[in-house]
């Protein structure tokens, strides 16, 4: 491992903090956000839900605020008083028949005080209601709709027509959209009772009143008083108009604010009023949400349900619309509404102050577990480290440090490990010095030795053998005793040489002699080769005129094949007119037989003729008997009945020829038919015959086919047979060639030969010139030189004499 | 044919076509009905005067009678009369084929009675040949040299006609031959 792979790595330090840290840190971070989470979604719901119950006050605080106003008005209405008038009112409208007529009449006939029967008392009586209950207007009608009795002037005298009355008359209440009444400075909004009699619940009329809404505005806050949040607001609403009736804030009320969320709230509220009171206890649960849910077209609706009230069901809306959520419900048994609503960001405050506390827990515990884990580390690290840096001084050269003992065991067994390794390294490199010395002595003693035996055997680098090395003890002494038994050997060795040079002349003398003879035998064999070739030519050419007459047999035999491939076509064709005839025969046979039948029809209408001659012959006779009786009268009939009867008998003969004739026809006609049916039984048997014939030339034609296969593949054996004589015939003459130039050759041959034996004479003479003592190393030489002339000469016969015999 | 087609009168019209029904001619000479009674052509005439008419018969309408000569084949009825039918060639012991043919030919014969009236009889033959004209002087005694197969007492006479001889019967003669079987 080099060092800059180490430097790579990170300290053991760093290390620890980076894996140790993450494992304590992220399960802190973890919990923290999880617990965030879910009290943040606690605290939201909680906050919405508080929404829904300020909504809920509020509209159980309207409810019984308008309850104890209709309560009081339906106790007034049971005052004897205005029962009486009632009564007077219904007697009244009985005798003048009053219900049949008009409005319009009815208004002109009672615009002067627009009351039935005017009854200042109970016009008192309702003035003195309207101020105990701080109503203002208040007025009844009776059962048709008429005013009774009214604490001011009223604006019609026929109420009938209107919506209210008509509502209050069926609902028992209705509670009018509120207006600004100019002469009261103030929004009013109407109220009005049935008045039902309590004996049998039978209508009577309807008591209408005014109300202020500053005094269901001070009703309202009294009741919730509480603790509003900044953007909270909470609006009753008239669902018909759209309008707030009033506005309940942080500030207290607020007079004449817009309705919260504008143009789409009021929307969706007038949707919802338009349901009837019915609809919420009659229709499934399913379908009031869808009806919701199709009324909700610029908001979402996060939650729907019917809720059971004291008075009725009323519906509970969770919406959201823009920035805020919204608490709809609504108010039984009116148009009016209850919403309340709040900014989302106000909504998930609730949880903000949660979030601060759980990021600060967590970066306090994180802070104490890092600090915690460095400490660690660094107590941990710190012995090794400082094993590193003396290992690191070692490196450097510095063998005589070592290492201090300490951290914990493991640390202290591998410094003590550390310091055991560097004195074993210093023994070593002291036993290598004294080493080293001990062999440079040995070397220059040697280096002496080597001088002095090439001074003694330098002159035998120029030939001369006579010279001999000094022996001394010791390795270079051997080798001098070495050198010496080398010069020995070399001077035998020319010795011998002089005598082989004087036995290799003569024996080269009698190989020039058997050379000649081999060069001679070759001529021989040039000239029986050129024989056999001329035979082979002659065997190629009677090859030749085999293969041409195989040819000619094949031509004739395919000329036979083409011919009885002929005549097996016109046998077919003559098969072909036989069945040809065949089928004429049977025509012809089928016809005669048709003509037989006709004779024997014939043969039928000449009995009937001869049938009807009998009856003509008859009635003459008949007719003459009767004529015969009438006398003389009967004379001319008499004979015309004889002519009849000349002429019956003449036919009777006719027919009797031609019966004849029939059966003439029809003898013949059978002696036809029998002769036909022996036609065609011959027919079918030459029939027979010729197919027979026609297996025989078919299996004459197969026949045909297979002698010219046979004569072609002799045809393409024959001309096998001439390529093949005629490559004979070339390698005889390549072999022809080759013998003559082997000829040619072994008489060059034995003319180098000659050569040699007077390279090799010479030779004898130049090594006799030689002393032996002085002049060895050249005749050594030389006669190198010679035994390779030699040795090549042998190898060249060699080859001379192996192609020979193979041949 | 024009004057045929211009008259209207259906008699005017028979007059054309059969002149000789109006123009009677005295034709002389007794007629005959000549009857051929076997296979081989044995013809026999029977003067007209005793002839009632000429008809076919079939077998069912012949009944037969019990215990009866097999020349009397049995009962038949024509014209309100019923009398009997009497083979010729059963009585004269003709050859004959008849007895295979599905329908008979027969001439009724008129036979005068001596005490009381006429007695009607049905010659049943092969073949009735048709009405001839004799004058009396064609009318001649019987050949002795030309065979008869029928008995010579039954003959009146014969007739010389197309070589061929034509025996004529005496009627009175034929009653008799027939009164003792019934």
């Amino acid at each position: 491992m080099n060092p800059s792979q180490i430097r790579q790595r990170q300290p053991l330090q760093k290390r620890l903090l980076f894996t140790i840290l993450p494992t304590v840190i992220l399960p802190l971070l973890i919990a923290g956000g999880l617990g965030f989470a879910s009290s943040q979604e606690r605290g939201r719901k909680s906050e919405l839900e508080r929404l829904q119950s300020g909504a809920f006050l509020t509209k159980q605080a309207t409810a019984s605020f308008l309850n104890a106003k209709l309560g009081a008005m339906k106790v007034y209405a049971q005052n004897p008083e205005v029962r009486a008038l009632i009564s007077q009112g219904e007697v009244q409208v009985r005798t003048e028949n009053l219900a049949g007529l008009p409005d319009q009449v009815l208004e002109e006939r009672f615009k002067q005080s627009r009351l039935l029967a005017p009854s200042p008392s109970v016009n008192q009586s309702l003035n003195r209601l309207a101020t105990l209950e701080t109503l203002s207007e208040a007025f009844f009608t009776d059962r048709n709709g008429f005013n009774l009795a009214a604490g001011g002037k009223t604006s019609d005298f026929v109420q009938r027509d209107e919506e209210w009355w008509r509502q209050a008359k069926n609902f028992q209440t209705s509670i009018d959209a509120p207006k600004f009444d100019e002469s009261a400075n103030s929004v009013l909004f109407a109220i009005s009772q049935a008045i039902v009699s309590p004996e049998n619940g039978e209508f009577l009329g309807v008591l209408k009143a005014g109300v202020d809404a500053d005094i269901l505005t001070q009703s309202l806050r009294n009741y919730t008083q509480r603790n509003f949040n900044k953007s909270e607001i909470i609006q009753l609403v008239d669902g018909g108009t759209g309008k707030p009736i009033t506005s309940l804030t942080e500030k207290g009320h607020e007079e004449n604010r817009p309705l919260q969320g504008g143009e789409p709230i009021a929307q969706f509220l007038n949707g919802l009023v338009k349901m009837t009171p019915g609809d919420l206890t009659t229709k499934p649960n399913a379908e009031i949400q869808k009806y919701v849910q199709d009324q909700a077209k610029n908001l979402d609706l996060l939650d729907v349900k019917v809720q059971p009230q004291a008075d009725g069901l009323s519906l509970w809306i969770l919406a959201k619309q823009g920035d805020r959520y919204y608490q709809i419900q609504t108010l039984p048994r009116t148009n009016w509404l209850v919403v309340a609503s709040e900014t989302e960001a106000e909504v998930n405050a609730a949880s903000q102050d949660l979030l601060k506390l759980f990021a600060g827990v967590s970066l306090l515990l994180s802070l104490v577990a890092s600090g915690i884990v460095i400490l660690l580390a660094r107590q941990l690290a710190r012995p090794l480290v400082n094993l590193t840096e003396t290992a690191q001084k070692v490196t450097g050269g510095d063998l005589s440090i070592r290492a201090n003992l300490e951290g914990t065991s493991e640390t202290q067994t591998l410094g003590q490990g550390l310091n055991r390794l560097l004195d074993q390294v210093q023994t070593l490199l002291v036993e290598q010095q004294t080493a080293a010395e001990t062999q440079r002595q040995q070397r220059e003693e040697l280096e002496q030795d080597v001088v002095q035996l090439m001074e003694d055997i330098g002159d035998a680098a120029e030939g001369d053998l006579t010279v001999r090395a000094q022996l001394s003890p010791g390795d270079v002494g051997i080798v001098a005793d070495l050198f010496n038994s080398i010069v020995e050997n070399l001077r035998d060795t020319a010795f011998q040489v002089k005598g082989a040079s004087g036995q290799v002349e003569m024996s080269l003398d009698s190989n020039a002699q058997s050379i000649r003879q081999l060069a001679t035998q070759a001529i021989a064999e040039a000239q029986s080769l050129r024989q056999i070739l001329s035979s082979v030519e002659e065997m190629s050419g009677a090859i030749e005129t085999v293969a041409q007459s195989a040819e000619t047999a094949a031509a004739l035999t395919d000329e036979t094949y083409n011919t009885v491939q002929d005549g097996s076509q016109y046998m077919d064709q003559s098969v072909e007119s036989i069945m040809n005839l065949r089928s004429t025969v049977g025509e012809t046979a089928k016809k005669i037989k048709r003509l037989g039948e006709s004779a024997q029809r014939i043969s039928q209408t000449v009995s009937l003729i001869d049938e009807i001659t009998l009856k003509t012959n008859l009635l003459a006779v008949n007719a003459s008997v009767e004529a015969a009786r009438a006398g003389e009268l009967g004379q001319g009939f008499t004979a015309v009945a004889e002519q009849v009867g000349a002429l019956a008998e003449q036919s009777a003969a006719a027919t009797l020829e031609i019966a004849q004739i029939v059966a003439d026809i029809q003898a013949e006609t059978q002696a036809v038919v029998a002769a036909i049916e022996t036609g065609t039984a011959q027919v079918i048997d030459s029939t027979q015959l010729v197919s027979v014939t026609k297996a025989k030339l078919a299996s004459v034609l197969e026949r045909s086919e297979q002698v010219n296969q046979l004569m072609r593949s002799i045809s393409s054996a024959t001309t096998a047979q001439t390529a093949a004589s005629a490559q004979v015939s070339e390698r005889v003459k390549a072999a022809t060639l080759e013998s003559e130039q082997r000829s040619e050759a072994s008489e060059q041959m034995a003319q180098a030969i000659q050569d040699t034996a007077e390279i090799a004479r010479s030779l004898q003479a130049s090594v006799a010139q030689f002393k032996v003592e002085e002049s060895v190393e050249e005749f050594v030489e030389e006669s190198a030189i010679v035994q390779e002339t030699v040795n090549e000469l042998l190898a060249q016969e060699q080859e001379i004499q192996t192609p020979a015999v193979v041949a | 044919m024009q004057p045929a087609l211009s008259t209207t009168n259906s008699r005017d019209r028979l007059q054309a076509l059969l002149p000789q029904l109006f123009d009677p001619q005295v034709l002389v000479g007794d007629r005959f009905l000549r009857l051929q009674v076997d296979r081989a052509g044995t013809t026999i005439a029977i003067t007209l005067e005793y002839i009632e008419e000429t008809k076919t018969l079939t077998g069912d309408q012949i009944t037969p009678m019990p215990n009866l000569p097999p020349h009397l084949l049995g009962l038949i009825a024509s014209k309100g009369q019923v009398f009997w039918a009497v083979s010729l060639a059963h009585l004269w012991n003709l050859e004959s084929d008849w007895q295979n043919r599905q329908q008979y030919e027969v001439a009724v014969v008129r036979l005068p009675g001596e005490t009381e009236g006429e007695n009607w009889v049905g010659l049943i033959i092969p073949k009735i040949r048709g009405t001839l004209r004799v004058s009396s002087t064609d009318l001649g005694a019987i050949d002795p040299a030309i065979a008869c197969p029928i008995p010579r007492d039954q003959l009146q006479g014969m007739i010389s006609q197309d070589d061929q001889p034509l025996w004529v019967i005496d009627i009175h003669q034929l009653r008799q031959g027939l009164e003792p079987s019934p």
